[in-house]
């Protein structure tokens, strides 16, 4: 069984909030790099509550507001816990990723109990927006992925990374960053015959006092399949207090948290 | 399908090529008939005009050259061949007594009528196929129309005007009536036999009639791709091999409507409907929204069934509904869906009788129903509400092609099972503790504790009927659980405790039925007797809140509808053309008699027709079932031809004498006509498509069949009554 969106939309948010992309005010790639590592918010746990529109080939919209808890692991790995509030007929459906999908649970209240799921591999495409884990892991720091500076305008830098491991699904991605604010404005992704396939963008953030950047509305376009996914955070908090216990099954099953 | 498209078009091709030989053919029997080079060039020059004409007619209408149309060439050579065939003759007999002009104008004088006449009938009868509702036979009826009204026009107007100008030099011996030829002998042994043997013609024409009757009973309606294009046709072959390789080339459809076809009742009907079909041979791999379901409940919760609360499929719905095919199987408004069943068979015959046996099945359907929460009723109306989950059940099994025996006895025992609570399949053994631990086996991995170490403490709280208190006790000291954890696992252990007593009940269920019906139920259809847990009923009801409808649609199904408006039309067009054809025949003759007698020779040329199609396993198919109808379009010619020269040589001479001259001056033409025409359409016969073979051999030998009986049947039948130009020779003589 494949698992559409649920866990996209966790992955994703968790990896975007937590773009390990570092960067510099000039020169290098790396120092880019480094300086947009520096913009993006610390945190350890964090709260948030977003919608998410997913408009079709059509043009048909289908808005489904979530909560999501997420905390770092050990060894660089995330949990987070996701819960449908709308649309009615899903309300109440809960994910557990735990250790960055090391254990995936899905619980829905129709149903008495929880189930375990098989966790998606990195190439697969969740079903209903066309995104896969490894679009969304952005895990560009990896230092075995090649990464060059194309271009320099007067507002941002283009960086083409080459990711190196075995199963990739993408020749190249390239990130246009804000030269001024140091975030990956949008990311482009080609596809093995380096065929632009999909887009992100991401359309607004919040800067905080101390200059921490958070996406506050993304867009991401599927090319080939016309398909839009709109993710609009409504609420965000950091390192909030958790339960040590808080990421487990008891809690998938809670009716508040 | 559009390979299969390009295959009939070269087929079609390889028809048009017949048209060639068909002339070549007709060319050859106009050169044995006439013996001379005007005699085969001008009847040919007739039918190429007016084939060429219709042909470009056909072009600048923009329509396509169709299978039947295809056809036309060859039967425009063959028919219109006979309007040149009749002129030629006449002119032949008159040149033996006129000079050239005189010979064109007495000929025009005496043919035209007659020619005119059988072309009016001829087209008729084309023209009712355009009352056929299959638009290429409505085209075929109306360009073959246009056609002989071509070969009319030419067959008087060029051919006299021809011979006006250019008057043949020779006329062969054959034309006069002291000729000695084959056919002359042939015909005035006709005409003995006439006057001498007429009850045994008539005895003899009975007998085929009444044989011909009893056969065309036994005639069949079929039309399939394959009895139309024949067996060893490439394009059944290649449908055969995609048959074989993907389980049929056809979808058969099943429409389903409802406010919301997510509901659990409409879910299951559309499950009821898919197991059936898979019991019909013709049918096979059905697939619809409910397989998802059905796998995605299994999922969670080991079923193979659709859940009957809406809530569960809202929740798979939204693991499934994102899959975009999935999500494509179901209107936007959630208010249809379709099933989709892949058809085997390929004889139109088999996969009627499966449609009509869907069509039965979901007529058995109810349509409305309502729902009822199990728990707003109270216990003494329970047992009616069960009923109509058994009822469920049995109609589940059933479709699942699942023979049940002592089905009354079953009902009963499965309404007393649902009417049991749960508790009471409660067991005292490890197994059952074991059970529930695994059930919660989630929780407990969470809790991080063993279910080995769980295992005494639940048992003894089971067998002993110990309070919750005390497992709670057991659990903080034995495990060393918090007390919180402790009421947490508690409630887990609880709630598996039911899902365990109700599996027991569902499996104390499925081995009554078992037992009772004597036979083993397989795991997809023991599951169906999870139907018993249900907490909402849906009975029928008029004023039920839920609808549904389901509608066969498909090619499967549009062919049937085609092939019973097929016959229909046939049917009609055969009506019109035969009571058109009896009113022009009596307005023509002036005489109601003259018109009735002539129809019986073309009625008996029917009935031969369909009962050779009988005795020979000739299929009633889109191609065959024209012949009635061209069989009277064209076989009325010869009556027409035959009865106009008779009433002309009336009223010069005796009765038998009348007959004599007839039968051998325009029955000579009536003779060639035949054989040329006939000849021209069996050459039809070794079309590829099968049904072209059997279109052109049927067609031949009912143009031989009627020329049997126009020159047997009809100078008896006139023979025997009185005309008025008879009249008119007696006062002359």
């Amino acid at each position: 069984m494949k698992l559409n969106y649920k866990i996209f939309i966790l992955t994703l948010l968790i990896l975007l909030f937590s773009i390990h992309i570092i960067s510099a005010q000039t020169l290098t790639v790396e120092e880019i790099i480094d300086k947009m590592d520096e913009r993006s918010p610390d945190f350890t746990t964090q709260k948030t509550i977003s919608e998410m529109t997913l408009i079709d080939q059509k043009g048909k919209e289908e808005v489904r507001e979530m909560l999501m808890f997420s905390q770092k692991e050990e060894g660089d790995k995330t949990s987070s816990l996701v819960r449908f509030l709308s649309p009615k007929s899903v309300k109440g459906v809960t994910l557990l990723n735990l250790n960055s999908s090391e254990k995936i649970y899905l619980y829905m209240p129709a149903y008495d109990k929880p189930r375990r799921i098989a966790g998606s591999s990195k190439g697969d495409e969740f079903m209903g927006t066309g995104l896969s884990y490894e679009d969304m892991s952005m895990d560009y720091e990896d230092k075995d992925n090649e990464k060059k500076l194309l271009q320099e305008t007067e507002k941002e830098y283009r960086i083409e990374i080459i990711p190196t491991g075995e199963d990739t699904s993408y020749k190249k991605i390239i990130l246009s960053v804000d030269k001024e604010k140091f975030y990956a404005k949008n990311v482009e992704f080609y596809d093995t015959s380096e065929t632009l396939t999909k887009t992100l963008e991401i359309v607004n953030i919040k800067i905080d006092d101390q200059g921490k950047i958070t996406p506050m509305e993304i867009e991401f376009t599927d090319l080939m399949e016309n398909k839009k996914t709109k993710i609009v955070i409504k609420e965000i908090e950091y390192n909030i207090e958790l339960a040590s216990d808080f990421f487990s099954i008891r809690t998938l099953s809670k009716p508040t948290l | 399908m559009p390979l299969i498209t390009v295959d009939i078009s070269e087929s079609s091709w390889g028809t048009m090529r017949l048209a060639i030989i068909a002339a070549l053919v007709i060319l050859l029997i106009l050169y044995f008939c006439f013996r001379s080079f005007l005699g085969v060039f001008l009847p040919l020059l007739v039918a190429l005009l007016s084939s060429l004409w219709v042909l470009g007619f056909v072009a600048s209408s923009g329509k396509s050259v169709t299978m039947m149309i295809s056809a036309m060439p060859v039967l425009m050579i063959s028919l219109a061949t006979a309007y040149g065939i009749h002129f030629l003759s006449r002119y032949y007999e008159e040149r033996h007594n006129l000079n050239p002009l005189e010979a064109v104008n007495t000929t025009i004088q005496n043919i035209f009528i007659p020619i005119f006449m059988s072309a009016i009938t001829t087209m008729a009868g084309f023209l009712s196929l355009t009352a056929a509702i299959v638009r290429p036979m409505t085209e075929f009826g109306f360009f073959s129309t246009l056609g002989i009204f071509f070969a009319f026009v030419l067959a008087t107007f060029l051919l006299g005007s021809l011979f006006t100008i250019f008057p043949p030099v020779k006329i062969h011996q054959k034309f006069s009536y002291e000729a000695n030829d084959v056919i002359t002998r042939l015909l005035r042994l006709v005409s003995q036999s006439i006057l001498k043997e007429k009850k045994v013609i008539l005895i003899s024409i009975l007998i085929i009639g009444i044989i011909s009757i009893a056969f065309s009973t036994r005639v069949k309606t079929e039309s399939s791709m394959e009895s139309r294009l024949g067996k060893e046709s490439k394009i059944i072959k290649t449908m055969n091999y995609f048959n074989e390789k993907f389980g049929g080339t056809d979808y058969l459809y099943v429409y389903i409507q409802s406010k919301n076809v997510k509901n659990p009742y409409v879910l299951r009907q559309m499950k009821k409907i898919e197991d059936y079909s898979k019991q019909l041979s013709a049918l096979g791999e059905p697939s619809s929204i409910t397989d998802f379901l059905i796998q995605l409940n299994n999922a969670m919760e080991n079923k193979n069934i659709i859940p009957a609360n809406e809530d569960k499929i809202d929740n798979l719905w939204f693991l499934a509904g994102d899959n975009a095919y999935i999500a494509n199987m179901i209107g936007e408004q959630n208010d249809e869906t379709l099933m989709q069943i892949r058809t085997k068979d390929m004889t139109s015959t088999a996969l009627n009788q499966a449609i009509n046996q869907m069509r039965e099945f979901i007529k058995n359907i109810p349509q409305q129903v309502r729902k009822t929460e199990l728990s707003k009723i109270n216990e003494e109306a329970k047992p009616e509400y069960y009923a109509y989950l058994v009822e469920e059940i049995i109609s589940s099994l059933e479709a699942k092609s699942v023979k049940l025996n002592n089905k009354e006895e079953l009902k009963e025992e499965l309404i007393k099972i649902a009417g049991t609570p749960g508790s009471e399949f409660k067991k005292d053994s490890e197994e059952f503790s074991n059970e529930i631990l695994n059930v919660s086996s989630l929780e407990i991995e969470d809790l991080g504790i063993e279910k080995i170490d769980l295992l005494p403490i639940l048992t003894s709280y089971t067998r002993d009927n110990k309070s919750p208190d005390d497992l709670i006790k057991d659990l903080t000291e034995k495990i060393k659980l918090s007390p919180d954890d402790a009421v947490y696992l508690l409630g887990i252990l609880e709630d598996s405790k039911i899902i365990v007593e109700n599996r027991e009940k569902v499996r104390f269920a499925q081995l009554s039925t078992e037992k009772l019906t004597g036979q083993n139920l397989k795991d997809e259809e023991k599951d169906i007797l999870w139907y018993l847990m249900d907490e909402a009923i849906y009975s029928p009801d008029n004023n039920g809140d839920i609808e549904v409808s389901f509608q066969l649609t498909g090619i499967p199904v549009i062919s049937d509808k085609i092939n019973n408006s097929l016959f229909k039309g046939q049917v009609k067009s055969m009506i019109i053309a035969f009571i058109a054809v009896a009113i022009m025949l009596m307005i023509q003759f002036g005489s109601l008699m003259v018109g009735l007698l002539a129809m019986i020779s073309i009625t008996l040329t029917i009935i031969t027709a369909f009962g050779t199609m009988g005795l020979l396993n000739i299929d009633l198919n889109i191609g065959s079932i024209m012949v009635a109808s061209i069989a009277i379009g064209a076989g009325i010619d010869y009556t027409i031809h035959y009865i106009s020269r008779y009433k002309n040589e009336l009223t010069r001479r005796s009765k038998i004498e009348a007959m004599k001259i007839t039968l051998t001056g325009t029955g000579r033409a009536i003779v060639f006509n035949s054989i040329s025409v006939a000849a021209g359409v069996f050459v039809l016969g070794f079309s590829e498509i099968k049904m072209m073979a059997v279109f052109g051999k049927l067609i031949g030998s009912v143009m031989i069949l009627s020329v049997i009986y126009t020159l047997t049947l009809l100078p008896i039948l006139l023979n025997n009554i009185k005309l008025k130009e008879e009249e008119r020779s007696e006062i002359k003589l």
